[in-house]
């Protein structure tokens, strides 16, 4: 399991699900979003009406966990692949799970 | 047809310039266990291209420093006996090389994969007891056949590269195949002829098939190094796919996998940080 993550984003690259971990405010500093807000489509909509650029937002465990998946499974993908022929030889398939074990440690 | 190109290609290596004798000098005494820095420094002087790189290095913005490095012996203490020796190794032996519009190799991947070896060389040498800093340098110029080959018979080499390509092979393979010689024949032979140290000389020539009746342990650490870290993606060593690890080079070097396990991220971390001082 990954701990949920804060990181600054581009409103482009926002989507929903996302939970805002700043308050979103404007250059004259009206406040148009607190923070704990859960992004939805109207509230990207509404930031960039309000010439919003980037937003402080915190990536929830779930969402986190559907990186990983994708990530575990493009390792497997490149190691597979790179692997491709050799598999059947011991001790490269001794190799192979030492390398994946290691690269599947470091995604976590 | 190939046995004619062999020749011709392992004849023209003869007729390459020798290394400066600066250079041999510095691989002789960077082989060493324990390296004399003042002498290293004094060897260092005598190249001004060596020289005007270290002062470069070590006032880039890398090192952040706030004054200007203007001496070897200062630049000696802000890169670290570490980043020296490579830098020295690698600057020495791929200013050999002319670059051409024609070449195919990427020379940083090269690299990359080449100091990802070494440094596996150097942790598995701890293992079974070779000397260190003399498996980081055979790691090192491992495949210096393959930039011999790509700077002065690149004609050939687009040819070879395509052939990897296609059937997914080793790059030794494809050149034996359209040359009738590879990277390891050319590079012991350049080697030779630039009197490099005997024992990197057999290591470069037999790495990839290690013999089983006379066994070389540097050539061994050499063999299962390299096929580590093209297994890990350190790099690229120019193959269609990986080579096959040696079962007798496996026991006569007895090394357990927990200790692959241990050495993969102290690689990864390793060869991040010292690419920027050869690259």
């Amino acid at each position: 399991m990954i701990e949920s993550q804060k990181m600054m984003m581009n409103i482009e690259e926002v989507s929903k699900g996302m939970v805002l971990s700043g308050d979103v405010c404007t250059e004259s500093g009206e406040c148009i979003f607190v923070s704990g807000t859960e992004v939805t489509e109207k509230t990207i909509e509404k930031a960039k009406d309000m010439g919003i650029d980037c937003v402080s937002v915190e990536w929830p465990e779930a969402l986190l966990d559907g990186v990983a998946i994708v990530q575990n499974s493009a390792v497997e993908d490149e190691l597979n692949d790179r692997f491709s022929g050799v598999l059947n030889y011991p001790l490269m398939n001794q190799l192979y799970l030492t390398i994946k074990k290691y690269k599947m440690n470091k995604l976590q | 047809m190939k046995e004619q190109i062999a020749k011709y290609i392992l004849g023209q290596l003869r007729e390459l310039p020798v290394l400066p004798e600066v250079v041999i000098k510095l691989i002789n005494e960077l082989e060493k266990s324990s390296v004399d820095y003042h002498k290293l420094q004094k060897i260092i002087r005598l190249d001004p291209v060596l020289t005007s790189r270290l002062l470069r290095i070590a006032n880039s913005s890398f090192f952040g420093l706030s004054r200007r490095v203007n001496s070897v012996q200062e630049a000696c203490l802000v890169l670290g006996a570490s980043s020296i020796r490579h830098l020295v190794m690698a600057t020495s032996v791929i200013e050999q090389f002319p670059a051409h519009e024609g070449n195919v190799i990427d020379r940083k991947s090269l690299w990359k994969h080449a100091l990802g070896t070494a440094v596996t060389s150097k942790h598995i040498a701890e293992i079974v007891d070779v000397e260190p800093e003399q498996a980081f340098t055979a790691g090192l110029l491992h495949d210096f056949g393959k930039l011999a080959m790509d700077a002065y018979f690149y004609d050939y080499y687009s040819e070879i590269t395509e052939f990897v390509r296609d059937r997914k092979c080793l790059l030794s393979e494809a050149e034996r195949e359209i040359v009738g010689t590879d990277h390891r024949e050319v590079g012991q032979a350049l080697a030779l002829h630039w009197y490099f140290p005997t024992q990197l000389v057999k290591t470069i020539g037999e790495y990839g098939e290690p013999s089983r009746e006379n066994p070389h342990t540097l050539s061994d650490v050499v063999h299962v190094a390299d096929i580590i870290c093209q297994a890990l993606g350190v790099g690229d060593s120019g193959n269609g796919r990986i080579p096959v690890l040696s079962e007798h080079v496996w026991q006569r070097l007895g090394i357990e996998w927990e200790d692959v396990g241990r050495m993969l991220p102290e690689i990864e971390r390793s060869v991040e940080e010292d690419i920027f001082v050869i690259s």
